[in-house]
């Protein structure tokens, strides 16, 4: 029983980082995002009898997440229409959080997109899910997932103007096809 | 447990460096890495702590 106590707590923290860097990617708010991962922390501590050793912690904690999260944005959709609220553009708050200003592009062109589809490219783009994992963490279908990750990638790349021809001279496979998806 | 990480390349392929996909999945995970590679803060360390000194106070009373 303590060992296991204490597996849990061991492979909950080896979680964190990933799980805050989550949060922050989809809050783009170092502090809200931190309360967030406190309140999933919470929610992980007191749920640990219903989580089977051996299978996906990280799975299991990003879900949660997830959960806490949009049940926050709903019960604060609730009170205020949204004018503060915790998807808006916070990037002037946090003006040196990111080193370079190429980051800071990238985090801005971040939070332009939908909810639904930032999630899905973080998830599958960077936590290092597979498609598979990310449709169940979302709760939704694998098709879902993949499509929403595609439109997240063009959405960025036309945010960033990243079309293969700027920075790195015309492709003749690509070029055609990427810059008549911009041509709308 | 982190081994999942490096199991994925944006969903797709290696592909070279000119591709626009590429670069937006690199972007995307230096974005998040550097995030990642943050020290964690204390608070969560004090409250998994506080946790599991609760955990135990109940299981000893039991």
């Amino acid at each position: 029983m303590d060992q296991e106590q204490t597996t849990f707590k061991r492979e909950l923290l080896a979680v964190l980082p990933s799980l805050r860097a989550f949060a922050i990617s989809l809050i783009g708010r170092h502090d809200q995002a931190d309360d967030l991962v406190q309140d999933t922390i919470m929610k992980a501590w007191a749920k640990q009898e219903q989580f089977e050793m051996g299978t996906n912690m990280k799975a299991w904690l990003f879900t949660i997440l997830r959960n806490e999260l949009y049940s926050k944005l709903r019960k604060r959709g609730r009170e205020v229409q949204d004018s503060d609220g915790i998807f808006t553009e916070n990037l002037a708050q946090h003006p040196s959080q990111y080193g370079s200003l190429d980051m800071q592009d990238f985090k801005k062109a971040l939070e332009k997109l939908p909810d639904e589809q930032r999630e899905a490219i973080i998830l599958v783009g960077a936590s290092g899910f597979s498609y598979e994992e990310a449709a169940e963490i979302c709760g939704c279908a694998l098709g879902t997932i993949k499509s929403r990750v595609n439109r997240a990638r063009q959405r960025l790349q036309e945010l960033l103007q990243i079309s293969g021809e700027g920075d790195y001279g015309p492709d003749s496979v690509s070029a055609p096809i990427t810059s008549r998806a911009f041509v709308s | 447990m982190n081994t999942v990480e490096t199991k994925t390349n944006g969903g797709q392929p290696p592909s070279k460096a000119g591709d626009p996909n590429a670069q937006i999945a690199m972007k995307l995970r230096a974005f998040y890495h550097s995030v990642q590679d943050e020290a964690l803060p204390q608070r969560f360390l004090d409250l998994l702590e506080k946790l599991d000194a609760a955990e135990g106070g109940v299981r000893r009373a039991e």
